[in-house]
């Protein structure tokens, strides 16, 4: 075998200070761009509020009520849901690994209801239940279940061989095993499912929110078009914007201490 | 790598088929002449499809403009993600001048921008259209850029060795090297699609599957909601399964590749 | 032109800085190269051998002095000038049945679009891999994989084929053969070759003249001309006395360098004596 060592993009990096200067000037460029738009009136105030008149709106939320209960009910369902989802998942990919008929019968209605658009179902759900956490839960779960699901099993089935035979050459036990060499190469592939998994249960939650017109980020939005208020709509659109980076970072952060020993944070800290 | 064994022909089928087949037997029966309010028979639901969708005029007022909206958008969001991903990933300083913003967007849950899009478009295809570039493109960018970024070293010393012009590099090196990749974005990317095409007819149309299922809800025909949520769901799983023919279609190389050699 | 050499390399040096670290690779290197020549540079891993030569190829730029090719400053890949790089597998392309690997550097030009399936066929052909190009990188082993590189170098017809460590990635055998394959192709075709090994057994066995690379930063420590017999043979070559010879003068001389402290004190005992 050749050695391959996977040498990523040492030509074309910035330094990381580069970077971030850079980016700083990009994002103030843009600000500044939009802002000037607006004062010079190429932008109808009625549809495009200005930088400034945004900001002003984000900070006449932020000191209600409202909008930090809005805010905590989007995010502790999500919460809520990705455990649910774990919950789910771990032992339906632990059983679907361990038995190839169990993999086989689930195999059409796994990849049935994988597609279907967890949106969808608001209707009907509705319908059945009437608007509560718990369809909210429901919808949520339903929709964003799949790519952890779909990770898992890919995961499980990734294992190393070469590493399974070493355990049972060096004679390990159950749980050295699970410890040592199946939560350690699984969990590369729940991270990235749990990344995949809380974009699209936030989109879900909103959505349910908007719609339905249950207390979140969702409803606050539905009022503010009502309302015709769009520099508060741009401010939502804003701060639901920093929730979904806030998921996404909370996960990136869990994968630094996590997977410290993977080539991509290697990477990361070389590079 | 372990063996498996798959079984061939009308043994997976069986068993792949008997628990779907038992559970929609089960439900044929089970709700056969049920005069529960929210459970109308499963006979009733499949005939009022078949009456409404198919033989009826449903497939061209409501079914064909979604669809089309949907191919639009997500045609759109594949074009302008792929393109913009290898200006990008080629060029180290426009990415890192627009990380933040593409970070931004990546993270934010596209419905925020219903409001905003409404506003600026009113109800109606073009609304539709935007949500779901609006929403899917990020995904398709972001994840190109990584595909161009990691084309590998040698690679790249290769191609500049032998002097490959600029067409040749994009099309016979960096796409097809970041293929595997730039799809794993198209994936995300159809499935948030997806999503959007119906939330954006819920919400911003008057006719179309979203709009059907949504409306039926609301005026309490039962029947009409559970044919829209069935249908939205036929849709979903034909959609993805014609992408991943495509998909494997265009990869072929790689997995032929991987069969060959064992490697992932 | 008459005494102009194809490779002239003046005071190249190459320094890599990472943020606030600066590691001196090369220093001070020269060496020229004449058509039709096969040259070994030969150090140990880590010397600056692969550094050195990206150099030469235009691939990164010295930090001093300066390459020419046919008598002009090398700053971009040369279109007469073709690499092949050690890691076969990293260099081929892989969605790319071999022919259209081979056929891909081959521009219009040059290369006109109907001369080049016999362009293809011949390279092929004095790799040992006739009839092999409709087959992807991947269906064939390592050794035939970096044949099929040394074709796409060979096809695209350069004055000078640049190697870089070529055979490390392959089992000893297919290396034996390898090495009689390059060279004899080296010879029928009168190609000037610039190969670098870290083997001193290979660069010996198949150099007209041996560069020793050494030191921290590395340069020049001799330019050895290898006075064995213009026809190679694996065992008869490698039986002859002056092959050990020269084997044995380009192994002390990379040893030499690999201990400087040891060095100094065997020449210069009187220094530690009175401190
Ligand atoms: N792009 C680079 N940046 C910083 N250091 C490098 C780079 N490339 C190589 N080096 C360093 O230069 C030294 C020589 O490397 P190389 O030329 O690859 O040696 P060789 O090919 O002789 O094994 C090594 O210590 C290596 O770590
Ligand atoms: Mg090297």
């Amino acid at each position: 075998m050749s050695q391959v060592v996977v040498n990523r993009h040492p030509r074309g990096t910035l330094s990381r200070q580069a970077e971030l200067t850079l980016g700083a000037v990009g994002l103030a460029g843009l600000i500044l761009l939009w802002q000037v738009a607006s004062v010079a009136s190429l932008l109808s105030e009625r549809v495009v509020p200005a930088p400034t008149d945004v900001a002003g709106a984000l900070g006449r939320l932020s000191v209600t009520a409202d909008f930090w209960g809005a805010v905590w009910a989007t995010v502790s369902i999500t919460v809520i849901a990705m455990v649910v989802i774990l919950l789910i998942a771990v032992p339906t990919a632990m059983a679907i690994h361990a038995s190839r008929f169990v993999e086989h019968s689930t195999w059409f209605l796994i990849e049935f209801l994988k597609p279907i658009p967890g949106v969808a179902l608001i209707p009907l759900a509705l319908l059945l239940w009437g608007p509560t956490d718990g369809v909210k839960l429901f919808l949520i779960v339903f929709g964003s279940l799949w790519p952890m699901l779909t990770q898992l099993v890919y995961g499980l089935r990734e294992i190393p061989g070469l590493a399974l035979e070493m355990a049972r050459v060096y004679r390990f036990g159950f749980w050295q095993r699970i410890h040592r060499i199946t939560i350690p190469s699984v969990l590369p592939f729940t991270l990235t499912g749990l990344r995949i998994s809380v974009t699209i249960a936030l989109i879900i939650a909103i959505v349910t929110e908007y719609i339905v017109g249950m207390s979140g980020l969702g409803s606050l939005l539905a009022l503010a078009q009502l309302n015709g208020v769009v520099d508060q709509a741009f401010a939502l659109l804003l701060v639901s914007g920093l929730l979904g980076l806030g998921f996404s970072g909370s996960v990136a952060a869990l994968s630094g201490p996590l997977l410290f020993w993977h080539p991509s944070q290697r990477e990361r800290r070389n590079g | 790598m372990m063996a498996t064994t798959t079984p061939g022909g009308w043994r997976l089928l069986l068993l792949r088929g008997w628990l779907p087949v038992t559970l929609v037997a089960l439900w044929w029966t089970l709700s056969a002449g049920s005069e529960a309010l929210y459970f109308p028979p499963l006979q009733e639901i499949l005939t009022t499809l078949v009456d409404e969708w198919i033989l009826g005029p449903r497939w061209r007022s409501d079914l064909l403009p979604s669809l089309a909206n949907f191919t639009i958008g997500f045609g759109t969001s594949v074009l302008l993600g792929t393109a913009l991903g290898v200006l990008l990933g080629m060029s180290p300083v426009m990415r890192a001048l627009f990380a933040p913003v593409l970070t931004f967007f990546r993270s934010l849950p596209s419905p925020a921008l219903i409001p905003i899009v409404l506003g600026i478009l009113g109800l109606g295809a073009g609304m539709n259209v935007s949500l779901i570039v609006l929403g899917a493109v990020w995904p398709i960018l972001l994840n190109t850029i990584d595909g161009v970024r990691s084309v590998d070293t040698q690679l790249r010393e290769m191609v500049r060795s032998y002097r490959l012009s600029r067409r040749q590099i994009i099309t016979h090196v960096v796409l097809p090297s970041a293929g595997p990749q730039i799809f794993a974005g198209y994936r995300i990317g159809l499935q948030i699609a997806i999503i959007l095409i119906v939330v954006s007819e819920m919400v911003g149309a008057t006719h179309g599957l979203g709009y059907y299922v949504l409306e039926s809800q609301q005026l309490f025909m039962i029947t009409q909601t559970w044919v829209g949520t069935i249908l939205l769901g036929i849709i979903g799983y034909l959609l993805t399964l014609i992408f991943l023919r495509i998909e494997r279609r265009v990869l072929r190389w790689q997995i032929r590749m991987r069969q060959a050699t064992g490697a992932s | 032109m008459g005494a102009e050499h194809l490779l002239d390399l003046q005071d190249l040096g190459k320094t890599y800085s990472t943020g606030a670290v600066r590691a001196r690779i090369l220093e001070g290197v020269e060496f020229t190269v004449d058509r039709g020549e096969f040259v070994c540079v030969v150090g140990p891993s880590g010397a600056g051998k692969t550094t050195l030569l990206k150099c030469i190829a235009g691939l990164t730029a010295p930090t001093t002095g300066r390459t020419l090719f046919e008598g002009e400053k090398v700053t971009e890949p040369p279109a007469k000038l073709a690499v092949i790089f050690q890691d076969y597998s990293r260099s081929l392309l892989p969605w790319l049945t071999v022919a259209k690997n081979i056929e891909l550097p081959l521009q219009k030009a040059r290369f006109p679009a109907r001369e080049r399936p016999g362009i293809i066929a011949e390279a092929l052909a004095n790799v040992g891999l006739e009839g092999k190009g409709g087959v992807y990188p991947w269906e064939m082993s390592g050794g035939m994989q970096q044949r099929a590189a040394i074709a796409r170098g060979l096809a695209y017809q350069p004055d000078v084929l640049l190697m870089d460590e070529p055979f490390a990635a392959v089992d000893a055998q297919t290396r034996i053969d390898l090495e009689d394959l390059v060279l004899g192709m080296s010879r029928r075709l009168g190609m000037t070759v610039l190969f670098v090994t870290h083997d001193i057994d290979e660069a010996v066995y198949m150099a007209d003249r041996v560069v020793v690379l050494s030191g921290t930063p590395a340069a020049v420590a001799r330019d050895i001309t290898v006075d064995l017999p213009g026809e190679r043979d694996q065992v008869q070559t490698k039986n002859l006395p002056r092959y050990g010879e020269l084997r044995a003068e380009v192994f002390g001389l990379i040893q030499a360098a690999k201990r400087p402290a040891m060095q100094r004190t065997e020449t210069v005992p009187a220094r530690r004596m009175v401190p």
